[in-house]
């Protein structure tokens, strides 16, 4: 494997002229992941398919595969742009077919927010053209390191961040997830809670690391930091509250999108440690990734068949249906952080590093976090152990296609405790390149 | 003020004012129009740093504007399309589910 | 007669307006500086076209009109499924003689400009967009009068829709037979295809556009 990212300039012109596409192995990682994914629920979609599933369901899933992975690549700040855009389209298509009478609300309000989204993104993208001339990632870092670094700089930085956070929901500007999460079709908000927010988050951190390195700031990483907290503590407490399992998972993903936002403010300042804190983030994301597809796909398959959504109604399906409920357990393992699972490593990760650099506060939140989220899990585990079945769920209500989608959940279980393991892996493709 | 300084200010007077109306209004389509609003003020400061004295128009703001126009475009039918499906009756529903292109 | 404001919508106004004041206040001292516009007029000779923005959109920086395609495209797919009016049956409800006779005076008029914007699109202002925009507002207007149109059979205006994207990705990857990279045009051959993609890429659009005219019930519903 070579040692440096290579780039792919896009007709043969260099930037400021043209447009190029870098690729690193964080970049193929999580391509390969993505497209997975993506083939495992075409897989499960193909096992439902049905006189009413919606025929537009396919191309725009493959238009989102098109978008979220031409996000891993892109190096040029209008591109970015136009990624974002199709993937929000794709995104908002996806729930405006979702069965259920209030998905049209839902996904006005989703791509409301995405437009919103964009165009703070896009007057950031405006100001820093009207100021620097150029919009290649590395170009701009060249231009704003060696340039007085003046107010214009900050104010573009904000609105681009701004706009990556209204679109990865971030604390306090997710309000929108829960929603637009919980009344999507089960494959729809796995690929939304596993993938869509993941490429903002992820371009949100290459911009960080690289193009606005210069300009990060005590307060800006401080109101991150409490963002993230914000954003752990609220997720874990709504979704204690929850009284649809749709919905607690969709809860669950504000937690988790919190911890993402916590790799952030880690400064460090040698090569090897900002390497490891890439392998931890991007190890989070695929154990997250992994264990919010099991939960979406086990709890839309027990709605599907069974008809149960809230969790006292999963009394007695332990011994019913024990695969599906050693899916939503695993799945549980991992987003609380308990071993073996690519949660708990990804967590032990961050809380390492949070450890060396002595911020304690986070440390603690982390914590009292992952308690929180296992209080809630441990709740519906215990129902669903525990109690006798009750009569009314037992029915079946689809029979068709059930073991292709039986064996893609237990798939998905496993390979949630298998990337475990996999943190040589993660460091071994970050030797190309992290940015 | 300068012609360039000018269309700056009003661009940036544009974009906040639609943002801010987009973000309090409850009526869907007016929404839609504040975001066309904010669209456009940000596209007249791209248009407004592309004005050189001695060199001819830096042409690359002019295309981020065309390409930004034509994806606002296909936003608004997409949200226009969407608001008129939330307002009408939800037995139209299943009958959407059907139609094919 | 307007309403007083909320305490939320406060909130925002007065959000909005600090960031506002701020921005004013940061962005008008510093001037625009320069950048690539002389790089541009440099290469203006082996980009095989005149007008320096064209050359922009469809030579340097062509993979953001190829994804620009891409992103109508992504939006007529729910579009369609959540359509008012099947495409084969879009009926026309106000037509009359005046409107009829204004669209047979109009129309050919119009196709005539369209393909005036587009063929010179590589010398002036102009292009696959403009032109693209003009022909679907007169689809548009053709449907709504009353006249039979070819876009409203479904096979023809699908392939239409997705001719452009098809026939841009096609040339992008001529590079398997010609050494270059993706979406570089060999320097003798640019204009023809960047013509090539400008009619494809109207069509297509057209199409796409017509279809979003299309989509829209005809009765009057208030939003």
């Amino acid at each position: 494997m070579p040692n440096e990212p290579f780039s792919i300039y896009i007709g043969g012109w260099q930037p400021p002229l043209g447009i190029r596409l870098s690729v690193t192995g964080a970049g193929l990682l999580l391509t390969g992941f993505s497209c997975f994914l993506f083939l495992l629920i075409s897989f499960f979609a193909r096992s439902q398919a049905s006189a009413s599933f919606p025929r537009t369901f396919w191309p725009l899933l493959l238009s989102l595969q098109t978008g979220i992975t031409g996000l891993f690549f892109t190096h040029d700040l209008f591109n970015a742009y136009i990624f974002l855009e199709i993937t929000g389209i794709c995104s908002v298509g996806l729930v405006a077919l979702s069965p259920g009478d209030k998905s049209y609300k839902t996904a006005f309000n989703y791509l409301s927010v995405n437009i919103v989204g964009s165009l703070c993104f896009l007057f950031g993208v405006a100001l820093i053209y009207r100021t620097y001339g150029v919009l290649d990632f590395i170009m701009l870092d060249a231009a704003i390191d060696s340039a007085h670094v003046s107010p214009i700089a900050y104010l573009s930085v904000f609105m681009i961040i701004t706009g990556l956070v209204v679109k990865s929901a971030l604390a306090p500007l997710h309000g929108w997830l829960p929603e637009v999460h919980g009344s999507a079709m089960p494959l729809v908000s796995a690929l939304l809670s596993g993938l869509v927010v993941k490429c903002g988050i992820y371009l949100f951190f290459v911009l960080w690391w690289t193009t606005f390195s210069s300009l990060i700031t005590p307060p800006l990483i401080w109101v991150l930091s409490l963002c993230g907290a914000a954003g752990i503590i609220i997720g874990t407490i709504r979704a204690l509250q929850a009284d649809h399992l749709k919905q607690m998972a969709a809860y669950s993903t504000v937690a988790q999108i919190g911890y993402l936002f916590l790799f952030m403010p880690i400064i460090s300042q040698s090569e090897q440690l900002s390497t490891e804190i890439f392998a931890g983030f991007l190890l989070f994301i695929v154990a997250h990734g992994l264990a919010k597809t099991t939960l979406f796909l086990a709890v839309g398959y027990l709605k599907s068949v069974h008809n149960c959504v809230t969790p006292s109604s999963l009394a007695g399906f332990a011994q019913q249906q024990p695969l599906i409920v050693g899916a939503i357990a695993v799945s549980a393992i991992s987003l609380i952080g308990l071993p073996p699972s690519g949660g708990f490593t990804a967590k032990w990760a961050l809380l390492s590093f949070h450890a060396s650099a002595g911020s304690w506060a986070l440390f603690t939140t982390i914590l009292v976090g992952s308690i929180l989220s296992a209080v809630c899990f441990f709740n519906i585990m215990i129902h669903a152990i525990s109690a006798p079945p009750a009569p009314e769920y037992g029915e079946t209500i689809i029979t068709n296609g059930l073991l292709q989608q039986r064996v893609i959940i237990v798939l998905l279980s496993v390979l949630t405790v298998l990337s475990g393991f996999c943190w040589p892996l993660f460091a071994h493709f970050l030797r190309w390149g992290a940015t | 003020m300068s012609e360039q300084s000018l269309y700056t200010v009003l661009g940036i007077g544009l974009f906040w004012l639609g943002l801010y109306r987009a973000l309090t209004v409850n009526a869907l389509l007016i929404k839609i129009i504040s975001f066309n609003v904010a669209g456009a003020g940000t596209f007249m400061i791209l248009i407004a740093s592309a004005y050189h004295d001695t060199l001819p128009p830096d042409a690359i703001p002019h295309a981020i504007v065309l390409t930004g126009i034509v994806v606002s475009v296909a936003t608004s039918a997409l949200a226009i399309l969407l608001a008129l499906r939330s307002q009408s009756s939800s037995t139209t529903k299943t009958s959407a589910n059907d139609h094919h292109r | 007669m307007t309403k007083p404001l909320v305490n939320g919508q406060r909130f925002t106004a007065l959000i909005c307006l600090a960031m506002c004041i701020i921005s004013l206040i940061v962005v008008i001292p510093v001037g625009p500086s320069l950048s690539a516009a002389s790089l541009i007029q440099e290469h203006l000779n082996n980009s095989g076209v005149e007008n320096p923005v064209t050359a922009v959109l469809l030579n340097y920086r062509s993979i953001d009109t190829l994804l620009e395609l891409a992103v109508i495209y992504v939006a007529v797919l729910p579009v369609c499924a959540l359509s008012f009016n099947q495409i084969t049956t879009v009926r026309c409800v106000h037509s009359d003689t005046v409107l009829r006779g204004l669209t047979s005076v109009v129309a050919p008029a119009t196709i005539i400009t369209a393909i005036y914007l587009l063929y010179n699109g590589t010398r002036l202002p102009g292009g696959a967009f403009q032109a693209a925009a003009l022909l679907a507002g007169l689809s548009g207007l053709i449907a709504f009068s009353g006249f039979r149109h070819f876009l409203k059979q479904k096979a023809l205006n699908n392939t239409l829709m997705v001719s452009g994207i098809l026939i841009f990705t096609a040339i992008g990857f001529s590079h398997y037979i010609l050494p270059a990279s993706f979406l570089a045009y060999p320097r003798e051959y640019a204009t023809t295809v960047i013509i090539t993609i400008e009619i494809f890429a109207t069509v297509s659009i057209t199409a796409i556009l017509g279809r979003y005219i299309s989509a829209l019930p005809q009765a009057r519903i208030s939003l």
